[in-house]
């Protein structure tokens, strides 16, 4: 798995600075993302077997599988959907050549994983800082979240704002962080990972997450701060 | 509710920031297309690079050694580099010696080398065509030397 140094991030404290009731939302936790002792085989075994020994449609099944997850984290740390695209490709075409040497230490899924994110660190790094974004649409179905409800019902600038400038806002809120702390609220906030996991992903340990969550919703509730009156 | 929760939950309704199925589509067809083309292509000098990437990747802690062995590396090359010729001599002496044992055929071609001459040419001293040769002429033709006589 391609390793990406990363240097701890300013803002990060000792675990004992960061208050315990920190993960106050805690996301369920993802039916793949099982690699302690004792865990259950990975499900993906017989479709990655058959890939290495060379059935290209086995690989194509995983592809299929997995794409929304991995775009969801690509995109979500990009905020450019022409970008995700692309590292995206690279990244599956990076795994079907590294298939051989995934010795099933961990699920096919979090090895994957780590691969996708460690090339979007490496596609932030070289990007430039100013980036225009290129969004998504917002799937309608927002109306019905009861986070939305709820927002919209007690905060009267997202109620005035539309679907399209809150959307602007939440992803240049999002890309003023910097990458470390954008890497764990992607994964946490928006993608629903345990903490146990992304540490596992992301090589560092889960007090180190919990730091950085911690650092990156105190810098979020300030570039917010206008949203949440 | 606390500001952080807040902040949670607004973060939260990205996830409704989705490219739509017809994305996933045809993000699988142009996978496919590239992963047959790279098959087909089979660029095995790229493949080469990225898996030594990769080792070096993977060398972790030893990776500090990797400065030390590309000098090693590069001194054994130059040393070659100087090396090399100095054999290419000495075997080409080595042939030249063994060409000279090499039995009765060598030795009667080289002695045909050796003997090898070439006919004295034969010069011709105007006015004196009965003298064929240098050898014994005078260095004066006929009409100078009357002239020298009568002088």
């Amino acid at each position: 798995m391609p390793e990406v140094d990363r240097a701890p991030s300013s803002g990060e404290v000792p675990v004992a600075a960061v208050p315990q009731a920190l993960p106050a939302l805690s996301p369920a936790p993802l039916e793949e993302a099982e690699d302690r002792p004792g865990r259950r085989p990975d499900p993906d075994l017989d479709l990655v077997e058959r890939a290495r020994s060379g059935d290209t449609h086995a690989f194509d099944a995983l592809v299929e599988k997995y794409t929304p997850k991995l775009y969801g984290l690509v995109y979500h740390m990009t905020s450019n959907r022409e970008d995700s695209y692309d590292i995206l490709q690279d990244v599956f075409a990076k795994a079907y050549r590294a298939l051989k040497r995934f010795r099933g230490k961990s699920s096919f899924y979090t090895w994957i994983y780590s691969i996708a994110t460690n090339m979007t660190l490496n596609f932030l790094k070289k990007r430039n800082r100013r980036r225009n974004l290129s969004l998504n649409d917002v799937d309608l179905s927002i109306e019905n979240d009861p986070d939305f409800i709820e927002a919209t019902s007690k905060s009267d600038p997202v109620r005035e704002a539309n679907l399209s400038e809150l959307q602007q806002r939440l992803n240049m809120a999002m890309q003023k962080l910097s990458v470390d702390h954008r890497t764990v609220v992607t994964m946490f906030d928006i993608q629903a990972m345990p903490h146990a996991e992304i540490a596992r992903i992301l090589g560092i340990s889960e007090g180190t997450v919990r730091s950085r969550l911690f650092y990156a919703h105190r810098q979020l509730q300030a570039y917010l701060e206008d949203f949440r009156k | 509710m606390n500001d952080s929760e807040d902040v949670q939950r607004l973060i939260r309704l990205k996830r409704y920031e989705t490219p739509g199925e017809a994305y996933f589509e045809g993000f699988l067809k142009d996978f496919k297309e590239r992963q047959r083309a790279e098959m087909l292509r089979g660029s095995a000098r790229s493949l080469l690079l990225e898996r030594i990437g990769m080792w070096f990747d993977e060398l972790g802690g030893a990776r500090r050694f990797v400065p030390i062995g590309a000098m090693a590396a590069t001194a054994l090359g130059i040393g070659l580099y100087f090396v090399g010729p100095q054999r290419e001599e000495s075997a080409s002496s080595t042939m030249t010696a063994s060409q000279g044992n090499a039995g009765p055929a060598g030795e009667a071609a080289a002695m045909e080398t050796i003997l090898l001459k070439l006919p004295k040419p034969k010069v011709r001293i105007p006015e004196r065509s009965d003298v064929s040769s240098r050898e014994g002429a005078p260095i004066l033709p006929a009409s100078a030397q009357s002239r020298l006589r009568e002088l």
